[in-house]
């Protein structure tokens, strides 16, 4: 939707930088940042102002001194949602169907239909086939 | 022409030009005052509209600053007796959707880089009167923040009232920070804690465990976790 700010700018070559899933839906002020790859499922959907990050700065600025996580890549599998103002950082994987809180901020995978929040996010609930959903939620 | 089908014209021409009042008033509001509304405009610096930005007046901007879309620079005279005043030094660069509330002095020093969604204020809304709307109660008397020379902000970085962030600091994203940061260390965050700090003998360390961080990529993934509780409980 609109104000989207999707910036593709490549740090080494790579097939494709950015992939959006079939019947994918990102709100409003999404952010997506991609200079080593960035992968988006299908029936992905996000709430205003989510980011999918696999760097920590702005694509095409100077890197500082800073011991700081260097570009990985990023995917989301099919069905999961990002909520408002969440951020999903550099090399995460978030499984199906996940829930991203609102606000959270993301720096370790995620696993299918977890429901993870905070800063840094922890999984609060989690669903399995065999247990259905289970934790502090 | 009957009454009713005069009436309904009238109306579909007052909705046209409310419409059009509404898209002017969203261009004006919307786009960036010239560099000579400013206290101050530097040489190659740009506000990259839209933008909303209130008494440009108060505004100070250096050379070479590129302030991104969707800025919202609100300067405001909300406490009596005090002057706002906003200055943004030569170089700085200003992620998209970066909101800074100043109603006192906000100073972001030369060369300073923001990702998206920053948040930087000197006030916050008063909430003393528990009968009151906090809407209809005064901003918070405020206290100076200033974003040291070459420091960072991650991405939804959040930097209250009173706070120093020190010279080549690094805000994580979504990082909440509460109390001064010192120059050359990194928080992350809410509210935001020290987990590196710069030793120029020994490099950035942690100061939990003070062995050495690592300077460059590779094993970074799990240092960077470091010290960060994974489980809330």
């Amino acid at each position: 939707m609109e104000h989207a700010d999707i910036r593709a700018r490549p740090s080494k070559p790579v097939d494709c930088l950015l992939r959006l899933g079939d019947g994918t839906r990102l709100a409003r002020f999404t952010t997506i940042w991609a200079s080593v790859g960035v992968r988006i499922g299908e029936r992905v959907s996000s709430s205003d102002g989510a980011a999918v990050i696999d760097c920590w700065r702005p694509p095409g600025t100077v890197a500082g001194p800073w011991p700081e996580p260097s570009p990985a890549p990023v995917v989301i599998e099919d069905g999961a949602y990002l909520g408002a103002g969440s951020v999903v950082g550099p090399g995460v994987v978030v499984g199906r169907g996940a829930y991203i809180g609102e606000g959270a901020v993301v720096t370790a995978d995620v696993p299918a239909h977890a429901g993870v929040f905070g800063n840094p996010a922890a999984v609060v609930r989690l669903w399995t086939p065999d247990a259905g959903w289970h934790g502090a939620g | 022409m009957s009454a009713d089908h005069l009436k309904g014209m009238r109306s579909r021409l007052s909705d046209i030009r409310r419409s059009r009042q509404a898209a002017t008033a969203t261009v004006r509001s919307l786009t960036p005052p010239p560099p000579s509304a400013f206290a101050a405009f530097g040489k190659g610096s740009w506000i990259v509209p839209p933008a909303r930005v209130s008494t440009p007046g108060a505004i100070s901007i250096g050379n070479r600053v590129i302030i991104h879309e969707h800025a919202w620079l609100s300067v405001v005279a909300a406490v009596s007796g005090i002057t706002p005043s906003l200055r943004i030094e030569d170089g700085c660069s200003i992620g998209r959707l970066c909101h800074i509330a100043c109603v006192g002095e906000v100073v972001i020093e030369e060369e300073v880089l923001t990702a998206d969604r920053v948040f930087i204020g000197d006030t916050y809304h008063g909430y003393e009167d528990p009968h009151l709307a906090i809407l209809d109660q005064p901003m918070a008397h405020p206290r100076p923040v200033r974003i040291g020379r070459g420091a960072f902000l991650g991405i939804g970085a959040i930097v209250l009232p009173g706070v120093t962030v020190g010279e080549q600091a690094y805000v994580a994203a979504g990082a909440v920070v509460t109390g001064d940061v010192a120059a050359r260390t990194m928080v992350l965050g809410n509210p935001a804690r020290t987990v590196r700090r710069y030793d120029p003998e020994r490099g950035w360390m942690s100061p939990s465990r003070e062995h050495p961080g690592v300077g460059q990529a590779g094993e970074q993934a799990e240092s960077w976790s470091d010290g960060t509780p994974a489980d809330p409980n």
